[in-house]
């Protein structure tokens, strides 16, 4: 494996910790946000 | 006479895999049904644009100079130059979203997020087998299961690989029937599998439907300003829909602008299916890939739901069948019939068909966010 696919792929990896994490994220507070919608009066 | 035999003299081999390719998928569109409003026309549109001298791309032809071609021209400003093609889709695709199953049961939006988990999966397995990242992340958006997104970053994120990617994630949209199921059961027990889900929606109020597609807008706009063009035109979309004042531009955004793009998408992604660009060794290898981030999208969701059972009872809360994970990927409403269709397979009446519903509609917002993320993160990296 040269160094430029592995650099490549540590990288990604970061991609992929942080991608779920702020999906994770905007998903919540999306869904906190609904929540909190449904039980206004 | 000679010139009339130019064309055909000029054929070369990789245009004939090109009219192959482009025969296949017209046979997969109107012999098995499998996603036809686009696959006709890119299999049509992967014709026209490797007939040798196309009148469909530009030709610089002797005396005259050059002659546009209409392909072309649609490819360099509906979607090279603006991307306005996929995204004005998304008001179409808004206005036909129904919300209410996934508002009445806002907990399976956690499908949709866990379900983007082959998105990542399938980008590093691209790094690895030497994509550059771009390239890597542009193959890694098959698996949000939703083309126009799909199309869109790998376009701003200038990818060698468009055509490829956009036949990719058409082709195994429609093959969710197949993928999914075998999927599924790589990680499932039978009696995971018969769970049974009661169904007690909680009633969605129109205020809530109309707030939800602005507060959306702004959380994720504020959150992944790379997702606002998807993001803020699908809820644009769905706020026409659900406004209730807007009838006649609903119908033209469900009907007529959804079905006009639709046929000019199909098209003019075509351009992107030249020989010279489409028949390589690479192209074999993204579409391995591209199945490997639908596979691990369901793998991804019906984990996290088997992780949630882990705890669910111990909060004395029933526990989720796991195969509504599987549903949240944006692929609608395929995914969330096959696993009603599992379910019921399973164990007669089992009926986890509106939980599977909202979980898909998350996947339709968590896939267009997800895309958004992607660009941002590899524009952090590429810096």
């Amino acid at each position: 494996m040269s160094p430029e696919v592995w650099s490549n792929f540590i990288v990604s990896l970061k991609i992929m910790g942080q991608g779920m994490e702020g999906i994770f994220a905007v998903i919540l507070l999306i869904t906190l946000v609904v929540m909190a919608l449904g039980k206004l009066k | 006479m000679e010139f009339l035999l130019n064309g055909i003299m000029a054929v070369t081999g990789k245009e004939l895999v090109m009219y192959l390719v482009g025969a296949g998928l017209i046979w997969l569109a109107v012999k098995k049904g499998y996603e036809p409003a686009l696959l006709l026309p890119m299999g049509f549109g992967a014709i026209l644009v490797n007939l040798p001298f196309s009148g469909v791309l530009n030709q610089t032809m002797e005396g005259i100079g050059v002659a546009p071609g209409i392909i072309q021209w649609l490819f360099e400003t509906t979607i090279a130059a603006s991307e306005a093609l996929p995204i004005l889709l998304f008001i179409g695709i808004g206005a036909m979203i129904d919300f209410g199953p996934l508002l009445s049961q806002p907990v399976m939006f956690l499908f949709g997020a866990a379900a983007q988990f082959g998105i990542f999966f399938a980008i590093s397995l691209a790094t690895l087998l030497g994509f550059d990242l771009k390239d890597a992340a542009s193959i890694g958006i098959i698996g949000a299961a939703d083309g126009p997104t799909s199309i869109l970053v790998s376009q701003i994120l200038h990818s060698n690989f468009v055509g490829a990617i956009a036949v990719a994630a058409y082709s195994y949209m429609a093959l969710v029937p197949i993928i999914q199921p075998f999927a599924i059961r790589l990680v499932t027990t039978r009696s995971e599998r018969r769970i049974p889900m009661k169904y007690n929606p909680r009633n969605v109020t129109k205020r809530t439907k109309i707030l939800f597609p602005i507060i959306v807008t702004f959380i994720v706009g504020l959150i992944a300003p790379a997702s606002v063009a998807l993001v803020g035109f699908l809820m644009f979309g769905n706020l026409v829909r659900e406004c209730g004042v807007l009838d006649s531009l609903l119908k033209t955004a469900q009907d007529e602008l959804a079905n006009l793009i639709t046929l000019l998408l199909g098209l003019t992604i075509s351009f992107s299916m030249r020989a010279e660009a489409f028949v390589r060794a690479d192209t074999l290898l993204i579409l391995l890939i591209g199945l490997a981030a639908f596979v691990f999208d369901t793998i991804g969701g019906v984990l996290f739901a088997k992780a949630l059972n882990l705890v669910l009872p111990r909060l004395g809360r029933p526990k989720i069948n796991p195969m509504i994970g599987a549903a949240g990927i944006s692929a609608f409403p395929m995914s969330s019939r096959v696993v009603q269709k599992m379910a019921a397979a399973e164990e007669r009446g089992n009926i986890i068909l509106m939980h599977a519903v909202g979980a898909n509609v998350a996947g339709q917002i968590a896939s267009v966010i997800a895309g958004g993320l992607v660009i941002s993160l590899v524009s952090q990296y590429l810096r």
